[in-house]
């Protein structure tokens, strides 16, 4: 066996790996578009998706595109971070969602909403969900950065993740209307509901931004895997590794969080799922991540529209449904492995 | 040219002093053991020496340029630093670990030949090619220590800081660790290796340097710095001194009172 041989190997594996996980997400997507509450017969769809004509035309092209494509942006945002952010901590229940990162990027938006900064100017909205998030992680960093120990990330999160609660519900006490009510309520549980071609636009460039940057780290957070001094010895300057992490992070994250609200333990469960496939290397777990969170959200975001509940089921609800017993299970099965 | 040179060199963690005015260099293609109780700032000392701790005073020069105007890549294609009890935070392949030592020289592409040629001689020389393959969570606490010298090996560095490499190994794989060490000097490297083992620093080093806290307490051939004088005021023991074939043999058989002071 030579090294050479297995570097090749490697990278033919990703790509088989990668090419399967998006050819699972155009198929997702276009079952999602073909999938909704108006009755549209496939021909129907078909030629509103194409001419743009009429009702169909509307329902194709203004409901139904956008909320394919953000279930694709938000669900990459979310794989690709949680797998960062695993990395940086070394530790595989990091999550946005969990850790408070999501929490505090929909309380930034919650306050774009509550003083109105939103309606003078649009970008402030993902701005304040940014700045949230990017809050979040530095704080996630300070806690949890300098051991290793798992449970206090976790106590770190819940803790992040209660001050996010608590404020959101300060505001929804002191909420003006019942409109900022159920606005507020939609970020805590997130959906992709009704948005528009405006949150696509919105969210994609610091999304795609994010991805460059977290991109970026991917050697770095090879290196981490050794431990801060290995790493460092090896030329990694750790500071700024973590820094680009919780920019990238705050980025792709607070931008997704900013247009579909908190979708919870994507990050968690894609990672995961992935890492037995690309040898558990840290570089090489990021984009099968992003693809795989893609492929997850799109998913769910069928199943929340298949579920025949009386109102539709909120994505962020689903996703926790199925995100909560996962997490439980990892955290027996880590401390199994550590008796 | 020394390859290592550090000048009154010293260090305090939280107001305690851990080395104090140490001067020492180590030389290219010498195997040199440092040993010391535990505590007398062996580990400080290597720290210091691969850029990790900055020292409060002092001077350190790494290939006649001081280590503060080394650029951080630029150094540790020159300096590998295998730390004491690492271990790897995910179950990545051997293979890939190993890799990781590369980390230094290759650019964000894919290895280059020369650096599958380093991965594969780092392999064999510490006989793990056999467990390539296997992730590092399957393997003993022996196995893992021995890949993680590979990773070291693998960056073909010029200077080899190695904090307590064998704790882990059996008798067998320690000789093994410390040939290798050795061979890693004869290709012209100044390996610095902190032991516990007396008997093993004296069959395989060709220089000791005894740390006392924080202080050079001795240095030159393992007779000479392992002495039984030595011996019983560092350690605060008595040991066998002989020899067998012509290479010194350091048995530690008493434990004196107390530790005296140097």
């Amino acid at each position: 066996m030579s090294a050479t041989s297995e570097t090749v190997s490697k990278a033919s594996v990703d790509l088989r790996l990668l090419l399967i996980l998006g050819g699972l997400v155009l198929v997702a997507s276009i079952l999602s578009l073909f999938v909704g509450y108006a009755q549209l017969p496939f021909a129907a769809a078909l030629h509103g998706l194409t001419s743009g004509e009429g009702t169909e035309g509307i329902i194709m092209r203004d409901i139904r595109v956008p909320r394919m494509l953000l279930g694709v942006i938000a669900g990459g945002a979310l794989g690709m971070s949680g797998a960062a952010l695993q990395g940086l901590l070394r530790n595989p229940l990091a999550e946005p969602g969990v850790m408070g990162i999501a929490s505090f990027a929909s309380l930034g938006a919650v306050i774009a909403i509550y003083f109105g900064l939103s309606l003078q100017f649009e970008m402030i909205l993902p701005a304040c969900a940014m700045i949230g998030a990017f809050i979040a992680a530095i704080l996630l960093n300070m806690i949890a950065g300098q051991g290793n120990s798992i449970y206090t990330l976790v106590l770190a999160g819940v803790a992040l993740a209660n001050l996010a609660a608590a404020l959101m519900a300060l505001a929804l006490n002191l909420a003006p209307n019942p409109y900022a009510v159920s606005e507020i309520v939609f970020w805590l549980l997130g959906s992709l509901k009704d948005r528009s071609f405006q949150d696509v636009l919105l969210a994609l460039p610091f999304v795609a931004i994010g991805f460059f940057v977290l991109h970026g780290t991917r050697r770095s957070l090879d290196a981490l895997a050794l431990g801060d001094d290995v790493a460092r010895s090896m030329g990694i300057d750790v500071t700024s590794l973590s820094r680009r992490v919780t920019l990238g992070v705050a980025l792709t994250v607070g931008a997704s969080v900013a247009v579909t609200g908190a979708i919870a333990f994507v990050g968690l469960i894609v990672p995961h799922l992935c890492r037995p496939f690309v040898g558990h290397e840290p570089s090489r777990l990021l984009w099968p991540s992003a693809l795989g969170g893609a492929l997850l959200v799109s998913l769910a975001d069928l199943a929340v529209r298949l579920v025949p509940t009386g109102p539709e089921l909120m994505l962020g609800v689903f996703t926790s449904l199925i995100g909560v017993p996962f997490f439980l299970w990892l955290i027996f099965r880590l401390r199994a492995d550590s008796i | 040219m020394s390859a290592v040179s550090i000048t009154s060199v010293s260090v305090s963690l939280r107001a305690r002093p851990v080395l104090k005015d140490l001067s020492l260099s180590f030389e290219s293609g010498v195997c040199t053991g440092i040993v010391g109780p535990n505590g007398s700032g062996k580990s400080t000392l290597m720290k210091v020496i691969s850029g990790l701790l900055q020292p409060s005073g002092g001077a350190v020069q790494i290939l006649d340029r001081a280590l503060s105007s080394w650029p951080r890549a630029e150094l540790a294609r020159v300096v590998s630093y295998l730390p004491q009890g690492g271990d790897i935070h995910w179950p990545m392949k051997v293979s890939s670990v190993v890799a990781l030592g590369r980390l230094p020289h290759a650019s964000d592409k894919a290895l280059s030949a020369r650096d599958a040629d380093a991965i594969r001689q780092a392999l064999q020389k510490c006989d793990v090619t056999a467990l390539a393959d296997r992730p590092m969570t399957e393997l003993s606490g022996g196995e893992k220590a021995r890949v993680l010298l590979a990773r070291a090996l693998a960056a073909e560095a010029q200077i080899i800081l190695a904090d307590e490499p064998l704790a882990q190994l059996d008798p067998h794989h320690q000789i093994h660790a410390m040939e290798v060490l050795q061979a890693e000097a004869a290709r012209g490297a100044a390996v610095i290796v902190v032991l516990h083992d007396l008997a093993i620093a004296a069959r395989h080093c060709e220089r000791i340097c005894v740390i006392s806290k924080g202080s050079l307490a001795a240095d030159g051939s393992p007779v000479e710095a392992l002495s039984s004088d030595h011996l019983r005021q560092v350690f605060g023991i008595d040991a066998y001194i002989g020899e067998h074939q012509g290479a010194p043999v350091i048995l530690p058989v008493r434990r004196r009172a107390a530790i005296l002071s140097v």
